[in-house]
């Protein structure tokens, strides 16, 4: 049996089609249908990945998934509409792995579903990371895209290292802001833009239309899962 | 009533003396020179007696009263003929210096110095008095005439009622307030000549007005309705209908009974005028009430076939391969499929301009901004869209350094969407669209260029409001509230946006955003 997936949505047309799909790609399906029932279900189906949609009607989202953090490291994916950027960056800067704006497609959610699957496997530090034409050695400090080596300075390579790391899955402005420059501070969102900006000019073919470090609008950025 | 000033009375022989007439002349002058002349006529007498005698005499002494006559009335002229015999008789009838009244011939004599100062008197007063109404009846017209032309060019009631009542009070020298009722029927002032009026402070006039506008008679001044009041007060009224009440108080005089009529012309005039702004009015809104009715009309059709037609396109193939799918082989599941997806992705968009939209019209749009790399935001626009330009060839123009400009990511995303499908739905397959930014001093813009077929001269503006598409004759499927949402979201961040065709064929949309338009939200 595959890892098993709960699915926590008060939608029955959404719960339906998440089951059709989850069980088509062989994984263990559990549902609930309210924040109540999705509680009990996460402590005794004990679940691999939770999908959580910030809309319950019993209790918002991310009081839910503050309740399963306390207790457990399980790898949550949200669910939210367009149009509620700051919901979903809060859910994720409290702990929520990834997300997806509905409507979305199934191929989209498996694709979430394998990343947060793999990174909970292998929490342990790989000195080495490719994704795609991307070669990133983390003990040598090397960098390498379609075998030839680049340059990056010290911030540039802090970000890439952070993306890398979390390939496939978002990070905030907030975690690579912090990670980078060890604070909260709005101010360097600016800054943040700009190391981007020249990162995607020394990695990317074509800066306009970004392969590798892709951005979530409103949200952060997330290096491109290659799979 | 004022009658403190004895000049304005006419009923006493005193009065028509002295009083001042219409035409402001006075008769104390004439009445003065008469007495001269029959000083000086008495004296003539006096000095050639013998020679000219009695007779000649006394003829002499009508010549003072023909001049009373012909310069005043009927009474001076008579009181001018009374003294003239008087002298007469006393100075020159033996015996001197007594009144006698003997000889019947002397009598005859007195009687054709009255009769000739009433004849004359007569004359001159009937005269005078038709100068004097045509004088009136010319000022009035005048009166009259002026506001009927005021009035036609007045285009809001209180204009026009600001008008009536200044033309009121300059041809009448008078106060003037214009009342009209409220919700309630009850009087309020609508408009009056000058600020702080008698009329308007005064409780009998409120009264008297009030009286006029439920009686539709006039009352105050001059009639036998609340004589107490210190105003006239008409109808302003059509034949249908009362609309107000004119109320006049005149400064100095009485009403007269012609400037009676004139206040009733004049509210007759204002009641037309009225009646005419209303009707103007009421079909003003007759007009637009239509227009958005008519709007709301569109908007319904226009949403309805939106997601009307992806929805029929999405129910007919699922259908198909729900009820029939061993009909078909792979390749046409795979074609209903990606018809559904369309149809889906198609209608996703829309609900996503709708909500735009009715941010945008609900008036709170609240824009979230942050600092954002526009070369990022075209990128992410590309990437969303990338189904649909998938059969065009997209070519992006930008400078090497494009400085950070701050604005709400998702809304100029949602922008350059819009902007991309019109450029996709009006150029034909395989043609170049162009997206290139440039900057200049102040601000960066943003250009999609197609080689599509234009846009209709004259249109370039209009493209933008809301439901353009809905006028045009081309069937292209859409509301045509994506460049409306456009210019909303532009606009909300201080830019601008604005279209025109290129040289040799297509469009170019352009946006430009402030670089300065890092004005913190509210």
């Amino acid at each position: 049996m595959g890892a098993k997936i709960l699915v926590i949505d008060d939608e029955l047309e959404i719960r339906r089609l998440l089951k059709v799909g989850l069980t088509a790609h062989g994984f263990d399906f559990v549902e609930a249908a309210s924040a109540k029932e999705g509680l009990y279900q996460a402590v005794t189906a004990r679940p691999d990945v939770i999908i959580l949609d910030m809309g319950l009607p019993d209790q918002d989202g991310a009081e839910v998934l503050r309740q399963i953090r306390e207790w457990s490291q399980v790898p949550v994916i949200i669910l939210s509409v367009r149009g509620q950027e700051h919901h979903k960056v809060s859910a994720l800067d409290i702990g929520a792995d990834d997300y997806l704006t509905k409507p979305f497609s199934v191929s989209e959610l498996m694709a979430r579903i394998r990343v947060a699957l793999r990174h909970q496997a292998n929490l342990k530090d790989e000195p080495v990371v490719e994704v795609g034409e991307l070669y990133m050695d983390f003990s040598k400090r090397q960098v390498k895209i379609a075998g030839d080596d680049i340059h990056l300075t010290p911030i540039e390579y802090d970000l890439l290292k952070l993306l890398i790391s979390n390939a496939g899955k978002v990070v905030t402005h907030r975690q690579l802001i912090h990670s980078v420059w060890g604070s909260e501070g709005q101010e360097y969102s600016q800054y943040l833009r700009i190391y981007i900006s020249q990162l995607r000019k020394k990695i990317e073919k074509d800066p306009n239309q970004p392969a590798y470090i892709l951005t979530e609008p409103g949200i952060g950025y997330r290096l491109a899962g290659f799979e | 009533m004022d009658r403190s000033k004895p000049g304005s009375h006419p009923g006493s022989i005193w009065g028509q003396l002295f009083r001042t007439d219409y035409t402001g002349q006075s008769n104390l002058w004439p009445v003065v020179v008469s007495l001269l002349l029959i000083g000086l006529v008495t004296l003539t007498g006096k000095l050639y007696g013998d020679y000219l005698g009695i007779t000649s005499i006394g003829m002499l002494f009508l010549l003072p009263v023909i001049f009373a006559a012909v310069r005043t009335g009927i009474y001076p002229a008579i009181f001018i003929a009374l003294i003239s015999f008087v002298c007469w008789d006393i100075f020159f009838i033996p015996p001197v210096l007594l009144l006698t009244a003997s000889d019947p011939r002397h009598l005859i004599t007195f009687l054709v110095f009255l009769l000739v100062a009433y004849t004359a008197g007569n004359m001159t007063e009937l005269l005078r008095s038709r100068a004097r109404e045509a004088l009136q009846r010319e000022s009035q017209t005048r009166a009259l005439y002026e506001l009927a032309r005021e009035l036609s060019a007045a285009a809001e009631m209180s204009g026009l009622g600001q008008h009536v009542v200044n033309q009121t009070a300059a041809t009448l020298d008078a106060e003037a307030v214009l009342f009209q009722p409220d919700d309630t029927g009850k009087l309020q002032i609508a408009a009056a000549n000058r600020s702080l009026l008698d009329l308007a402070s005064s409780p009998n006039d409120l009264l008297a007005a009030q009286w006029t506008f439920e009686n539709n008679q006039p009352s105050g001044l001059s009639t036998t309705m609340f004589t107490g009041a210190r105003g006239y007060h008409v109808p302003v009224q059509t034949e249908k209908k009362i609309l107000g009440v004119l109320s006049v108080k005149p400064l100095h005089d009485a009403l007269e009974e012609q400037q009676r009529s004139l206040v009733a012309a004049l509210a007759g005039l204002s009641a037309l005028a009225m009646v005419r702004l209303e009707l103007a009015e009421e079909a003003q809104e007759i007009k637009s009430l239509e227009a958005s009715e008519r709007l709301q009309a569109a908007l319904f059709n226009s949403i309805s076939h939106d997601l009307k037609t992806p929805l029929t396109s999405i129910l007919g193939s699922v259908s198909s391969l729900v009820d029939e799918g061993s009909l078909y082989d792979v390749e046409q599941k795979a074609t209903l499929l990606s018809g559904i997806k369309h149809s889906a992705e198609r209608m996703n968009r829309f609900v996503n301009n709708l909500l735009d939209m009715a941010r945008l019209e609900s008036g709170y749009m609240k824009l979230n901004r942050e600092w954002s790399d526009l070369q990022d935001i075209i990128g992410v626009t590309l990437r969303e869209n990338q189904d649909i330009l998938r059969e065009h060839t997209i070519r992006i123009e930008m400078p090497d350094q494009i400085p950070l400009i701050k604005l709400d990511y998702a809304l100029i995303e949602q922008v350059l969407t819009n902007l991309l499908h019109n450029a996709v739905k009006y150029s034909p397959l395989g043609s170049e669209i162009l997206i290139s930014v440039t900057r200049q001093a102040e601000v960066i813009t943003v250009t999609i260029a197609d080689q599509g077929e234009g846009i209709p001269v004259g249109d370039q503006e209009a493209i933008f409001d809301k439901f353009y598409r809905l006028q045009s004759p081309h069937n292209v499927s859409g509301t045509g509230l994506g460049l409306s949402i456009c210019r909303g979201i532009i606009e909300a961040h201080e830019g601008r946006i604005w279209a025109v065709n290129r040289a040799g064929g297509g469009s170019l949309f352009n946006f430009s955003l402030p670089l300065e338009a890092s004005t913190p939200q509210s």
